[in-house]
């Protein structure tokens, strides 16, 4: 009997135990995802993601020359960058790749061409602004997966000399596809780059490859050749050349999606203000865009008056004095726009690769001018409505100014200084610009050297206290041993954690997190 | 029809069995005064048949006839075999040892301490409760041995963490599994936003349990848990509440408490300089000698602060740091509250204490308990109101218990425990790093000088167009402390289910089964409004429903049977088990109208969410102990577990040794050893996963651009077999007794190890998926515990003074973790993070270090070998920083709890005091308050006067080097105060952490029962006790690197090991006096 219980309970236990566990399967199953996701769903988050980092108000806009912070400037953190400052916009990139690859897996040139080219140039487009930020980054060995599937946890460090060519390889791969024909799929509600439209994509993967073709001019060997057979053949390979090709990303302007200077303002309405770099130029130059980009002090409503980097805090006690950023680019414009590429960038390039005697389509001189209209055009369009009447710019204005102070001289001066004005709120171009160039020259040479410099006079610092952002690589307090803005970004945290022993062959070279060693392109000698 | 014959045939064997018996009765009394003892179990020895006494201590039982003793016990008093003749008086001595001590283990089965081969402890109400605890965790805090309990801050409804014999996981939750009355029940911690920036703690789910109805709580640290399988790996913690067993006949008793609450521990700030910059002697110093001709009120006023809008239209009005000039030098400056005329500067030393009040906490317990032949039965109605420290917050508990067993006839019985509890609050206190947490803005950027009944008067301050002005001292990044907490306001409701009914059927003396069914439900509403806030100017609301539920059944086989010298009992169960969870949440991130919280009111998309989780498991399981002449004791448990969660099945087995060597070789016994015991296990338990972890998956994310939905494929690369963590321990121990047991000693030392961990291994985001689940790495845990309890006075009517320590240690090592991953972050805020690293201890805090002298700098001949480690100094006065080093770690040196109880007579005292050693702690408070110049060493000693040296004037505690003709040398670089400290708090994170050792006086209780004489005068009440309490009384000893006194134990990033090490401008802790009254009827 007591046998028979025992089994019976036994039995019982084991007969329970397995008939549920049937279930397991269909209980174990997440409600809450999916098991597959539209390509334009999908390439609706990566473009946001992207944008958010690319957006962000923080370190090429202060390195560029435009703006200069007025509160938490004691921590300096944009001026003397660690590691982890920049570590958000390198994971952006790679998780996004990521997920443009599994588009591109899903995706072929067949049914789904366009869609497949979009995710390909828009990668492109990610790991050059990777590139320029960073230097030698993990290519060829990255994105590969589990382990299982032969993936590399820790993925050596590719050169730029390799990355870049091969990055462009693939733009030119794109843009054969596109050349012989748009494909027929909907790239669908998820582009909120260019509205589904296919041949703007087609437009902005050419642009790409004949920006990079002018910033790699001097050092790689395929730079003429791709300029040259993009600029004479706009047929085959079109580009953005008008306002209403542009690659602006348009902010939905509520929730988590504020356009991103704007948010900023938003909450810390005193962070910034605009570099007096930046308004000294505009206001020397008399250039009517200072109006637009530009809002005169608090303190007295007419006074444009920009921050000095690096001043004693002591002179920063009232902030009503300094300028902030124009309404439409920052404090009223919550569906404000992040430029991508401007269409003056395209005959600013062009009057470039004349100067450099490549064949053009059209003379420097051509393309010069219609570059700065071009600007204009776009900055009146994008501005005018959001300020005074007294500050708003007209036709006439441009004409005055392109006869006056914005006339062409010929001199890689006079292009340089037009292009950094029209980079306004697009300050990684800037920054690449002032890197390759030296261009402006006023943020190399702001650096107090103990004599009055050229642009801040001297503001009573005695020699070697703090002056400029760049005299404190070494500490705090300490006397400037670097004397420029950051060269790059620094490698992020995650790099020093999770692949330690790549990230650190990769960083010889490298003093101070962001100085000594200069990217590919950048062939300066005077900085350090 | 075979089981229906089986039944008859039962029912037939019981009748004859119980026709041949004959009738004993008898009286129980008490040897100290012969009284009468009430509720004294009378069974006959070798069978179940037995009854209890009645309040005349009298009892008549039936027993068989071939029944020669009876064995008579009750709790507290030794229990003696007597002949089972009829008319027998018992009379019962006091038992003042511990030996026979009956513990509740895994399942809820009660056993014999002594028989247990595994470190079990076990809290009674009365020490738990003695000090009226507000909640179960608080109550238990100290108490236990190897259990460390952190409460997160001082707010109202606190959550707590639970950590059992150390920390051994990598998972954010690794608190110990929750069981009461036998049915697992959840301790989810409330806990809203994002661990840094935002969010509210509403609190942990074992505190929705009313700690006045607890009976007991049971530890099981190690193999003893083992009966739980993958629930286990963490420890289980068994609660078994308040049944009518004790009460002789029908009682109703009335507990109330009364208690004041005071914030204590008020982090230390200076009182020598207000708002401002460079404001101090120095500064002005240096100004005279660059030529400068003001007077210090001039130079105070146009070059330090002066206030117009505190939005920095004025003088470094908009600076929200204290860098400004000298308090109390007799100096005039406009302020935030004189209307642009110049006001005195004065300090207000208390204007930070000034914002908090006085919080009132009532408790009302009615309980009725009765007991008859048949049934035992309790039921409890509480209320408890809460009012914080924090004003405006506050919580409400209203709870009903229900406790019933029932003996229908010899073959069925069964039990029924249900509590309900609605837990409420209007508003709850924000956290994290926004304008919206009150403590950033008076604890870590402040002006020194802010007068709070200003900031009190005029909060609600509106203009001629009804809207609020947000009157302030600065209006750039903060709101007034007051507007916070009455506009931005958090409240909570929830309402917790959970019980458990079980029938009982036992065919034979020797078999019992049990059919079991329990529930645990709760669903908790929070609404988080924001009227305005700097950092969400259009204000904001989510309201978040989060519903979870557990249904356990089980069916139980309990058999006891004894063989001559041997008895075995054993029990053999099934467990289904069904869990599911769901979250919902709705709002917005901007408002059309200010202060209206619905969703129409959004402006842009609304903020929408949805979770769910569901799982299942089924498991069997089954203990066997077998004991030797009450002498020797084997254990033995196994238990198999099949999970929805994992693909496999998993076995987890346990075996432990229990020798009373004292019962070996009596010959040992004598005055001085009374008791000796060893004993010895080893266990392998797990822990499981979450939900859905085993399959690839895309998501959206919560909010569309556009109105377009952006979705991504999973980031984390899933693991398709997945394992629970293996966590396999043993341990041996001893107990000892000595002076008939006046001292009694139980040490344990264990060995765990473990494995399989279920990682999310962060990748380096190159790879392709920024993590990925692995089951790998190891972590080995050793420790040591030990309780040490002394009667050191027992008189029956005397004075008794009894004192009982408990002390653990736990050192972990990281052995693994996953190849080519030698670090493993669990934790991070501010850019530090708390890791596992292989080789080193579990909860190494890493990030910014200071740059040191090295090894390497004494080899290359600049440093002489005590210069290791000293702090390197520039030329220039400033020091530089590395990054990614290891700070501190967060695992306590130990712990130690030290109770003493003393009553004389009717009067009783408690004190009990807790101490830690070690637990590195990162505060971002610390780090912003040097920063913003408010702690009290930037201003100490003069050091705002003059220049200063680190090492010499600020951080004497710290060795500070510089180089000098290539060698280093004591540092003498001259810097000042302001730039030194803006330095050390805002770059320099590693002068943020601080050793969080402490001592604190946790509890006092002072108690006095009213005579019986004259109770026996009062017709109606039987008893009745009057008691002084005090909880969280002193905090009476930090460790020196503690330079702001921060309470160790308050947090403010997370609830669960993410928030371990960190501290974030949370609440500080309150005290609270009071007192409480019982009365029985």
């Amino acid at each position: 009997m007591k046998n028979i219980l025992k089994y019976t309970l036994l039995a019982s236990s084991l007969v329970l135990a397995f008939a549920c566990t049937k279930d397991f399967e269909k209980i174990n199953t997440d409600p809450d995802a999916y098991t597959t996701a539209p390509t334009t769903n999908q390439l609706a988050l990566v473009l946001t993601q992207t944008a958010s980092q690319i957006a962000d108000i923080t370190g090429p806009s202060i390195w560029s020359g435009y703006l200069c912070k007025l509160s938490y400037i004691d921590q300096y953190s944009d001026y003397e960058p660690s590691n982890n400052t920049y570590g958000n916009k390198w994971a952006a990139v790679y998780r996004c790749s990521t997920q443009l690859q599994d588009i591109i897996n899903r995706t072929d040139e067949t049914g789904t061409k366009n869609m497949h080219n979009v995710a390909r140039t828009y990668r492109a487009f990610l790991l050059l602004w990777n590139l320029d930020n960073f230097g030698d980054m993990p290519y060829s060995e990255a994105w590969k997966g589990a382990p299982e599937n032969g993936g590399i946890l820790q993925s050596k460090y590719d050169k730029q000399e390799d990355v870049y060519p091969a990055v462009l390889a693939e733009l030119g791969e794109v843009a054969d596809s596109w050349a012989s024909g748009l494909g027929s799929d909907a790239i669908g509600d998820g582009d909120f780059l260019f509205g589904g439209d296919a041949k703007l994509w087609q437009r902005f993967c050419n642009s790409l490859r004949l920006r990079y073709a002018i910033r790699l001019a001097r050092v790689w060997s395929g730079a003429q050749a791709t300029a040259e057979s993009i600029m004479n053949n706009p047929e085959k390979y079109p580009v953005i050349e008008e306002n209403s090709q542009r690659a602006y990303f348009v902010w939905q302007g509520s929730g988590d999606y504020f356009e991103p200077w704007y948010d900023t303002y938003r909450t810390r309405p005193n962070d910034w203000c605009v570099s007096e770099i930046f308004v000294n130029h505009l206001l020397d130059t008399n250039d009517p865009r200072l109006k637009l980009y530009v809002q005169p002090c608090r303190l007295d409503g007419t006074t444009y008056r920009g921050g000095e980097h690096g001043i004693k805090a002591q002179q920063l006690s009232n902030q009503t004095r300094y300028s902030f950023v124009g309404e439409a680019y920052m404090t009223a414009n919550n569906a404000g726009f992040t430029p991508y590429y401007k269409a003056c960038e395209t005959y600013f390039n062009i009057c470039e690769a004349a100067m450099r005697g490549w064949n053009t389509p059209l003379t420097d001189s051509l393309a010069y001018v219609k570059a700065v209209r071009l600007s204009f055009e776009d900055e009146m369009n994008n501005a005018n409505g959001f300020v005074p009447e007294g500050r708003k710019i007209t036709d006439e204005d441009v004409e005055a100014y392109l006869a006056g102070p914005g006339e062409y001289d010929y001199s890689l001066n006079c292009l340089f200084y037009q292009e950094w004005v029209a980079f306004f709120k697009q300050p990684y171009e800037a920054w690449c610009m002032y890197r390759r160039t030296g261009f402006p020259q006023y943020i190399q040479t702001a650096v107090y050297s103990g004599e009055s410099a050229q642009i801040y006079g001297n503001t009573g610092c005695k020699a070697g206290e703090r002056q400029y952002p760049g005299d404190y690589a070494d500490s705090y307090w300490g006397e400037g041993v670097h004397t420029d803005v950051p060269f790059r970004m620094p490698y992020p945290n995650n790099q020093f954690t999770y692949n330690e022993e790549n990230v650190e062959a990769a960083s010889v070279g490298i003093v101070d997190y962001v100085w000594g060693k200069h990217l590919w392109w950048d062939l300066r000698t005077d900085v350090k | 029809m075979k089981r229906v014959l089986l039944l008859l045939a039962l029912s037939l064997v019981a009748t004859v069995a119980m026709a041949q018996t004959r009738k004993v009765a008898g009286k129980v009394i008490s040897a100290e005064d012969n009284s009468p003892v009430p509720g004294a179990g009378v069974i006959v020895n070798g069978t179940t048949v037995g009854t209890v006494t009645g309040l005349d201590g009298t009892f008549s039982l039936n027993v068989p006839t071939s029944a020669k003793t009876l064995i008579v016990s009750c709790l507290g008093m030794k229990t003696q075999e007597v002949e089972a003749t009829d008319g027998i008086t018992v009379v019962l001595e006091n038992d003042f040892s511990s030996l026979n001590e009956v513990v509740v283990t895994a399942m809820g089965i009660s056993r014999e301490k002594k028989s247990l081969g595994y470190a079990v402890q076990e809290v009674k109400s009365d020490e738990l409760m003695a000090a009226g605890s507000p909640s179960v965790t608080s109550a238990l805090t100290g108490k236990v041995a190897g259990v460390q309990i952190n409460t997160f801050g001082g707010s109202v409804g606190a959550s707590s963490r639970i950590s059992v014999r150390g920390n051994s996981s990598l998972s954010a939750n690794q608190q110990p599994l929750i069981v009461v009355d036998g049915v697992p029940i959840s301790n989810d911690t409330q806990r809203t936003g994002d661990n840094t920036y935002r969010g509210v703690d509403f609190g942990s789910g074992l505190n929705d349990i009313n700690p006045e109805d607890i009976e007991s709580v049971s530890v099981l640290k190690g193999g003893s848990a083992a009966l739980y399988g993958m629930r286990a790996g963490t420890g289980v913690i068994l609660i078994t509440t308040k049944s009518g067993k004790k009460s002789s006949g029908i009682e109703v008793s009335y507990d109330g408490s009364l208690t004041f609450d005071t914030v204590a521990n008020l982090p230390k700030l200076q009182n020598s300089y207000g708002q401002g910059y460079e404001g101090d002697e120095l500064h002005y110093k240096w100004f005279q000698e660059d030529g400068g001709t003001l007077s210090y009120q001039d130079y105070a006023d146009q070059y330090s602060f002066s206030y117009v809008d505190g939005n920095w239209a004025g003088v470094y009005d908009g600076q929200d740091e204290s860098w400004g000039p000298r308090l109390d030098a007799g100096l005039n400056l406009v302020q935030f509250d004189s209307n642009g005329q110049k006001a005195p500067w004065v300090s207000r030393p208390n204007n930070i204490r000034d914002f908090f009040q006085t919080g009132v906490t009532q408790n009302h317990m009615v309980s009725l308990q009765s007991r008859s032949d048949k049934a035992t039965t309790r039921v409890s109605l509480s209320y408890r109101n809460q009012t914080g420290t924090v004003p405006n917050t506050d919580q409400t508990r209203y709870s009903a218990q229900f406790n019933t067993q029932m003996t229908l006839n010899r073959f069925f019985s069964f039990d029924f425990a249900g509590n309900y509890t609605r837990t409420e609050s209007e508003n709850l206190v924000n956290q994290g790093y926004r304008a919206n947490n009150p403590m950033n803005n008076l604890i870590a950027w402040s002006g020194r000088q802010i007068n709070m009944a200003s900031l009190k008067a005029n909060w609600d301050q509106k203009d001629e167009l009804g809207n609020y002005t947000y009157y302030n001292w600065n209006t750039s990044y903060h709101i007034n402390p007051y507007f916070n907490v009455y506009m931005n306001t958090n409240s909570y409701q929830r309402d917790r289910v959970f019980g458990k009914t079980s029938l009982y059927f036992q065919p034979w003396t020797w078999l019992k089964i049990e059919g079991r069914v329990g529930f645990d439900y709760y669903g908790s509403k929070m609404m988080e409004k924001t009227y305005y806030e700097p950092d969400d100017p259009e204000g904001a609301f989510y309201n978040t429903n989060i519903s979870n539920s557990e249904l356990n059944a089980d069916l139980i086989a309990y058999f006891n049977q004894t063989f001559g010298d041997f008895n075995l009992t054993a029990i053999l169960g099934a467990n289904y088990r069904d869990a599911k969870y769901e979250y919902n949440q709705l709002g917005a991130d901007a408002l059309v109208l200010p202060g209206v919280y619905t969703i129409t009111n959004k402006v842009g998309d609304a903020v929408t969410s949805m979770d769910h989780s569901w799982i299942r498991s089924n498991s069997v399981y089954g203990n066997f102990s077998l004991g030797w002449k009450n002498m020797l004791y084997l254990d033995a448990s196994a238990r198999n577990d099949w999970s929805s969660t994992i693909r496999q099945a998993f076995f987890y087995p346990s075996v432990s040794l229990s020798w009373i060597v004292t019962e070996s070789f009596p010959a040992l016994k004598g005055d001085f050893l009374s008791f000796w015991k060893l004993r010895g296990g080893i266990a392998q338990v797990g822990s499981a996963t979450s939900a859905y972890r085993n399959s690839y998956y895309y998501y959206a994310s919560g909010s569309a651009f556009n109105g377009v939905a952006q979705m991504y494929k999973s980031n984390t690369y899933p693991n398709l077999n997945l394992r629970p963590e293996k966590v396999t321990s043993w341990e041996v121990g001893t107990e000892i007794g000595l002076f008939d047991d006046r001292i009694h000693l139980d040490v344990a030392y264990y060995q765990k190890k473990t494995e399989d961990q279920i990682l999310s291994v962060t990748t380096s985001n190159v790879v392709g998926f920024t993590s990925m689940l692995v089951n790998a790495g190891r972590i080995d845990n050793k420790g040591i515990e030990v309780q040490l309890s002394a009667d050191i006075f027992r008189s029956n009517d005397g004075f008794n003074w009894n004192s009982t320590l408990n002390f653990s240690r736990d050192r972990s090592q990281v052995v693994e973790l996953y190849e080519g991953l030698n670090k493993y972050m669990m934790g991070w805020t501010w850019g530090y993070g708390t890791y596992a690293t292989v080789g080193g201890n579990w909860g190494d805090i890493r990030g910014s270090g200071l740059n040191r002298v090295t090894e390497k700098d004494v080899t290359d001949g600049k440093a002489t070998p005590d210069q290791v480690g000293a702090i390197i100094v520039n030329a220039s006065g400033s020091i530089g920083t590395k990054s990614d080093q290891v700070v501190g770690n967060v695992t306590p040196d130990f712990l130690m709890g030290w109770r003493n109880d003393f009553s004389y007579k009717g009067l009783s005292f408690g004190a009990m005091l807790d101490l830690r050693i070690g637990g590195d702690i990162w505060s971002q408070t610390v780090s912003h308050a040097v920063c913003a110049g408010l702690a009290t060493i930037t201003a100490d000693n003069g050091v705002r006067e003059r220049p200063i040296v680190a090492g010499k004037d600020v951080y004497t505690d710290y060795k500070f080097v510089t180089l000098k003709d290539g060698k280093y040398a004591e540092n003498d670089v001259e810097t000042n105060a302001q730039d030194f400290f803006e330095w050390a708090g805002g770059n320099a994170g590693e002068f943020a952490v601080f050793k969080g050792s402490f001592l604190k006086l946790r509890e006092i209780y002072l108690t006095y029962q009213l005579p019986k004489q004259l109770m026996e005068k009062s017709k109606f009440i039987k008893r009745a006790s009057v008691s002084f309490i005090a909880n969280n009384v002193a905090l009476l000893w930090v460790d020196k690197s503690n330079h702001m006194r921060i309470d160790p134990e308050t947090g403010g990033v997370s609830s669960d090991t993410r928030g371990m090490g960190f501290e974030q401008a949370s609440v500080p802790g309150s005290r609270s006096f009071g007192v409480k009254l019982n009365l029985t009827f």
